[in-house]
Order: structure tokens, then sequence, then C-alpha cells
């Protein structure tokens, strides 16, 4: 799946950069160590959940202002909910088509500059 | 070309789903039976094997959708809706849950053994539309919930939670257990550990429901985390017992009479039916080559020397003034490297573990076949089946085994008219026994057929030409005689000694594991046959000897004990040196002798080093004892390979080499020159 989204955004333009984390914590130690112009999460994770994620780059001063997207399956509206409510930009079911990734990636980005997620 | 090749990659693609989906119901199977085990049909079942049934049927259901196995996938939504509903508490196991559940993953089991063999798992599609139905209309009514209103949590924690944990959070609440919030900050760089440890240590009083990470720390590489953790500790005790600073955990609801511990499920007594299907020899991909094993296993033994060699760098660097607090920071560090490499070393070698059970199914399955074959009655017994060893020493050790068991249905059972005369049971019985001994595992073949008396041993060694007319035998030794090679081919013996075909191939095999074996026989009433091993060939932890300027290891597993002894108690009888412990004469043996070394001062007292495999002593005479380390065994080449008593050599941390002792090889010696004295 990780991949699958890496690969849809790549091919946004060739001055996109992705970095995969394989988990919550991945994404963790991540986030400090350059500045993300886009952040996918899911929901669910081995370690944190997404909501917890969303809850931290949101009260990060350095990411607050960053468009965030959660992916997940569908099912438990609630949870969506509380993810937007969190501040996440937008919630993506799976699964869906890169095509509307894109789309989605594009609107939250309209300067349409070099995006790293 | 093309297609053969798309058909190869399609194959590829379909194993691999194969054996995740095998990993993934494997994983479903082991959570039912805990559910089973739990008396999930009574009380509450625990709600993290709940919430890991979800999350496997969860993954079975995106993994078939993806291969597009449609039925499959079918099933594992339904799964996953009950077990979601099942895990947020809107729903109970009831009576037949448990059931419908055990059904489900069975029914998946079979579809992808349908796959597996390259079939289309939708022929099942009436049975899964079935089961889809019944669990469809699967309705229990929910839980009562706890209320959240009386909960004092911070906006932020409460926000995050989804929606599995905040059930989680009022059915502790109902429990009538207390919350805490902890407070922590955490290197960024060993979260999984930190948060691992801390799960595990709020596990054993109660249940941690939220992890939130919190921007703020006080430096880069770190990061600060709020922990809702469900207890019925009072929040000073339990930051004791995290070792967490007091005002690190806060109270944000008290348990109503606190104190209580965790309330034990009620045993069930009836556990669930597991389905017996195995999908194991269905996978490929799972299954790792024993070499790549191997491979790890010299990769973490070299890691051990680097190690060694830290270690001494370490302790080199304190000595001079100028770098001694580098030494010291070194050390930690080597420290470190230390627990580290422990846990790598036991990991590898615990993957290397297989219980006996497979050998063991393959003797039940030749008895099952002589029996057909021979038309003799015989029972064979297995007990010890779990004990484990080294895959490797496993696999080395079906041939011989299978020896044994063969000779004794073979040969030293009696035909049933002849145990009728004698009186004995119509049925023979061979009974095989393993069981770990500290280091060793010894494996025992026990029949009751004729048994073996030593004198017609005796008679037949020397009408072999093996020992003189006039050597006098002791039984032990008589027995030990069927090992020999000239011995075994004969096979008048083994017509009436019942033992003896091949037994030198036998004693070969289980010698080149490092393992010992042992006779014990009485005519007319059965003979035992004892094989004791080592548990691994891997990586040993070894002593270090010193004599003269050499340096020698010695596998502890073949250590018993060590002291010093002065000259003047090792006595002397018949030409034979002896040490007196404890009362048991010990053969002597000075290594210095052995490998002609030069002998030692006699007036200077010296190490005595007490060997042992089995019930086979002797004491090895050595100058200097020069401390413990991990060895790996590497095969010596050149004219040292063929000397007995070396089973290799070993590098040290210093980069030097030893030669590693084959403590079996100088046991046998040593009890053999022996008898013969």
């Amino acid at each position: 799946m990780r991949a699958m989204i890496g690969a849809a955004l790549e091919e946004l333009g060739e001055k996109v950069e992705i970095d995969e984390a394989e988990s919550g914590f991945a994404a963790l130690r991540l986030l400090p160590r350059r500045s993300y112009d886009l952040i996918v999460t899911d929901i669910n994770m081995p370690d944190i959940n997404g909501l917890e994620l969303v809850s931290f780059v949101k009260r990060d001063r350095r990411y607050e202002r960053t468009p965030l997207v959660i992916v997940s399956t569908e099912g438990s509206e609630r949870d969506r909910d509380k993810g937007l409510a969190l501040g996440a930009n937008a919630y993506l079911v799976k699964p869906f088509a890169a095509a509307e990734l894109r789309r989605l990636v594009l609107d939250l980005l309209p300067d349409a500059r070099p995006a790293r997620s | 070309m093309a297609s053969r090749s798309r058909k190869t990659a399609r194959d590829k693609l379909q194993r691999e789903f194969v054996s995740e989906a095998e990993e993934i119901l494997e994983r479903m199977r082991d959570d039912l039976s805990a559910l089973a085990e739990a008396g999930a049909g009574k009380g509450e079942p625990p709600p993290e094997t709940v919430n890991r049934l979800f999350r496997s049927a969860h993954s079975l259901k995106g993994l078939s959708g993806m291969f597009g196995h449609a039925a499959l996938s079918e099933l594992a939504h339904h799964l996953e809706d009950v077990l979601d509903r099942l895990r947020l508490g809107r729903t109970t196991l009831g009576r037949d849950g448990l059931g419908l559940l055990d059904e489900s993953v069975s029914l998946a089991a079979a579809g992808l053994e349908k796959v597996g063999r390259g079939e289309v798992a939708d022929a099942l599609a009436e049975r899964i539309a079935d089961l889809v139905g019944r669990i469809a209309g699967w309705d229990a009514p929910a839980r009562a919930s706890g209320e959240l209103a009386s909960v004092e949590l911070p906006e932020s924690l409460l926000r995050a939670l989804t929606e599995y944990e905040e059930s989680r959070l009022r059915d502790n609440l109902r429990h009538r257990r207390g919350l805490a919030v902890i407070e922590v900050e955490l290197e960024l760089a060993s979260l999984e550990e930190s948060l691992s440890e801390l799960g595990r240590a709020i596990g054993e009083v109660g249940e941690l429901i939220s992890t939130l990470p919190s921007p703020g720390a006080a430096s880069e590489s770190r990061i600060r985390f709020t922990l809702l953790a469900a207890s019925p500790l009072a929040a000073p005790e339990l930051a004791a017992r995290l070792e967490l600073e007091p005002g690190a955990v806060r109270s944000a609801h008290a348990a109503p009479g606190a104190a209580h511990g965790r309330e034990t499920p009620a045993r069930s007594a009836e556990p669930a039916e597991v389905d017996t299907v195995t999908l194991k020899s269905l996978s490929e991909t799972v299954r790792v080559d024993i070499r790549k094993l191997d491979e790890l296993m010299n990769l973490v033994g070299d890691l051990a020397q680097e190690r060694a060699a830290l270690r001494a760098l370490a302790v080199r660097l304190a000595a001079e003034r100028a770098t001694s607090r580098a030494a010291t920071e070194l050390e930690k560090i080597s420290r470190g490297l230390d627990r580290k490499l422990q846990e790598l070393q036991a990991g590898v070698l615990d993957v290397r573990m297989v219980p006996l059970r497979q050998v063991f199914d393959k003797l039940a399955r030749v008895v099952r076949r002589l029996r057909l074959d021979l038309g003799k009655d015989v029972r064979l017994e297995l007990q010890g089946a779990e004990t484990e060893l080294d895959k490797l020493i496993v696999e080395q050790l079906v041939d011989p085994l299978m020896h044994l068991v063969r000779n004794a249905f073979d040969h030293a059972i009696e035909p049933a008219a002849e145990r009728a005369r004698l009186g004995k049971p119509a049925e023979g019985v061979i009974r095989i026994e393993a069981s770990q001994r500290g280091n060793d595992v010894a494996i025992s073949v026990r029949d009751d057929g004729r048994g073996i008396d030593p004198e017609q041993v005796r008679a037949r060694a020397i009408a072999a030409g093996l020992v003189a007319e006039d050597a006098g035998l002791s039984r032990k030794e008589a027995f030990g005689l069927l090992f020999q090679p000239g011995f075994s081919t004969r096979s008048e013996v083994t017509a009436t000694s019942g033992r003896g075909v091949g037994l030198d191939v036998v004693r070969a095999n289980v010698s080149a594991l490092g393992g010992l074996i042992d006779v014990e026989s009485i005519a007319g009433a059965g003979t035992c046959v004892t094989l004791t091993l080592p548990i691994t060939l891997a990586i040993v932890q070894a002593l270090l000897v010193g004599v003269g300027s050499q340096r020698f290891a010695i596998p502890l597993g073949g250590i018993r004990e060590t002291l010093l002894v002065s000259p003047n108690e090792i006595e002397r009888s018949a030409g034979r040196e002896l040490l007196n412990l404890r009362g048991e004469a010990l053969p002597v043996r000075r290594l210095a002798e052995e490998f002609a070394l030069g002998a030692s001062d006699p007036t200077q007292r010296q190490y005595a080093v007490v060997l042992g495999i089995g019930e086979a002593k002797l004491a090895l005479l050595v100058d200097r004892l020069e401390g413990q380390q991990d060895a790996v065994i590497k095969p010596v080449s050149g004219p040292v390979a063929s000397v007995r008593g070396v089973a290799g050599a070993s590098e040290l941390g210093d980069r030097s080499a030893v030669l590693v002792l084959d403590v079996s090889a100088l046991v046998e010696d040593a009890t053999r020159r022996r008898e013969a004295a």
C-alpha cells in the first residue's frame, strides 16, 4: 500500500521526493529530519495509531500548516470525523485510484510546487 | 518465452500470497486457541487477542482481495466485521461465537489449500456463503459500557483515541479500574524498545490503552509521549512499578476500592476443537535453508569476536592515564553491545531449535510399516517429543535413531511364539524417551526383547579376533564391543544377540555430533541404548585453559567443575593416575601429555577440569584457567584435523587461534583405556 501511494505521488513530477516510513515510530523519526510539504498516513498502524500521528503533527509548530491526508479502509465514520477534527485535511477511503490521490494532493498544494511527502 | 516468464512470475506471486495468508491463518488459529483456553465462551475474551484477530482478518481481506480471491476476501470481510464489533464491545462471543470463528478459519484454510494446489478457492463459494450467512446472523447482546463523564483526561489525548481505544477505555472503567496519565520523554532512536518495555511493565498490572506522541521535547533527538493506562494501582504505586518519577504519573480516575489486582478469567471446561489441518507443508517461503542459519550463526560468532577485541582494547586503553576516560566510555558501549549480542545470539539459536517431534513422527511411521511388513506385534511409545535440539543435530539423528529402532524391532524383540514361551506379553514394546539434562539432551531407545548376553559378545569378539582370548572384559566394555566396526557385520551375532547391525555407523554418527552412546542390557529382559547429545553445535561457551605457552578452549557444556589439586592428590593405581573426587575415582589425563607439550613442573599445583558426558567422567589437568569465552568452532585442516581429541579451532578476541578440545572423544578414550587397564 505504502509503495503504491509512493508510486502514485512520484508521478506528480520529477522533483517530487518521497520518504516512506514503515511505522508510526519511523514517521516520528523522519519528521524532524526534513521539511515535508505533505504527509500521508493510515489509521491502522502497528505502533501508534494514525490519529495520534495527526495529533502530533498538527501540534508541532513546524508542521501545523502542512497538508495531511489520512488513507484508511471504510468502516469507522467516527475515526474519520476525529481525524478531520484533529486537523487532517482530507480522508481517502481505500481502495482508491492513484489519479484520485493525485487530484487531491494537487488541490492541497495549489502552488504545484515540487511536493515532498 | 515471454508468456512462460509471466506464468512463472504469477506462480511466484501466488506462492507468496499462499505463504502470507498461511501465516495470517496460523496466527488466527493461535489466537483462537488462546481464546478457547481463556474460557472465552464464559467470561470476556482478552481484548488484545480479539484485537489481533480483528487485524488478522483485516489483513486477510486486503490480501485476498488484492490477489483476486473473491470468495476468501468475502469471508474475511465478514469475519473482520464481526470481530470489529466484538472488539468494540458491540457484541459478545456468546455460546456459538467461538465455534463460528473456528469454522471460518478452517474454511479459509481449506480454500487456501486449494489455491496452493493451483485450484480456485471459489469452488468453496457455497460453503463460504453459508458461513457468511451464519456470521451475519450472529446476534449477541452488546456489553454494557462504562461512562466517560467522570474521567478527567487531557483534551489532546481524548481527541486522538480511536474507536477501539475508546471502547477499551470504557471497558476498563466498567471493570472499575483506575486510569492514569503518564508523561515520559524518550529517545527517538529507541522508541520501539522503550515503549514496548513500558507497555510490558504496564501490562503486568493493567493495560496500556493509548500512546500519544507530543511535540515540545527538550531536544530534536527526543520526543514526549503521553500514555493512557488502566490499572487497579494508585498513581504513586504505578510510578514506582514503572521506575518513573512520581510526578510522571497522574491519576485521571481513581479505581474504586483500588488494588484488587487483575481478575483472572475463568477456565473453560470445554476447550474448542482445534482444527487439525496443518498448513505448514504447503508453504515454501517460510522455511529457511539451514545453511542460511549457519551463515547467520557464523556472523554472530564473528561479531562476538569483534566484541571481544573491543573489550581487549578497552582494557589496554584503561591502563593508560591519557585514555582511561575514553576507555570507560568504550567499556560502557561494549557492555551495551554485549547485551544486544547475547540477545541476537539467543535469537538465532532459538530459530535453529526444533522439537524432536518430527523425528519421532518419522519413527512412528517406520514402526507402523515394519509392523505391517513383518507381521510383528510391537508398540512404539514416545516421550519427550517437545524436547528441542539444534535443527542440524535433529536432522543427523534421524538415521541413527531409525537404525536403533529397526534393530530393536527386527532382532531384539522375539517372535510371538517365543515371547509366549517365555511368558512375555504378546505385544513387544519399544520406548523412546528424550529429555534435556543441562546442555545435553539424552535420548534412549529401550526394548523389552531378548537382551544381550555379555559373555556371548565376548566369545564372538574373540572369535572375530577383536580381542585377545585372555582379555578380561568388563560388562560395559563387552557392550562397547558392539560398536566396533569389525563386529557388527557378522549376521549370526545379530541373530543371537539381537543387536549389532551397523552399530559402528550409529556410533560414528553420534560422535560426529559431539555425542556419546551407551548400552545397557539384561539378557532376556531387554536393551536400552542411550544417546547423549549437545543441544547445539553452532556456538559454544568455552573455558580457556593454558598449558605451558599453549592455550586451548574446552566447551563449557562438557565441563562439570574445576578444582585446584596438589600433586599428592593424584593417586596411582595399576599404572593409571586417578583423582579421588568426593569418593569417586576419576581417570586423570594431563593435557600437556596429550599433545606432547612437555611435562609441567611435577611439584606445582595444577587445575583439574572435570569433564563429563552422560555418566562418563575424566579429570583433565591443566596449568592455568584463563576465563570464559564464546567460541565458534571452525573445522581445522591439515595434520591437526585427524588428531583425536580436537574438535576444531576457534579465534579469540585478540585474534589468536586456539584448538577446541573434543570432550566426547577425550572422555570416551579415557574411560575405555581405564576399563582396558
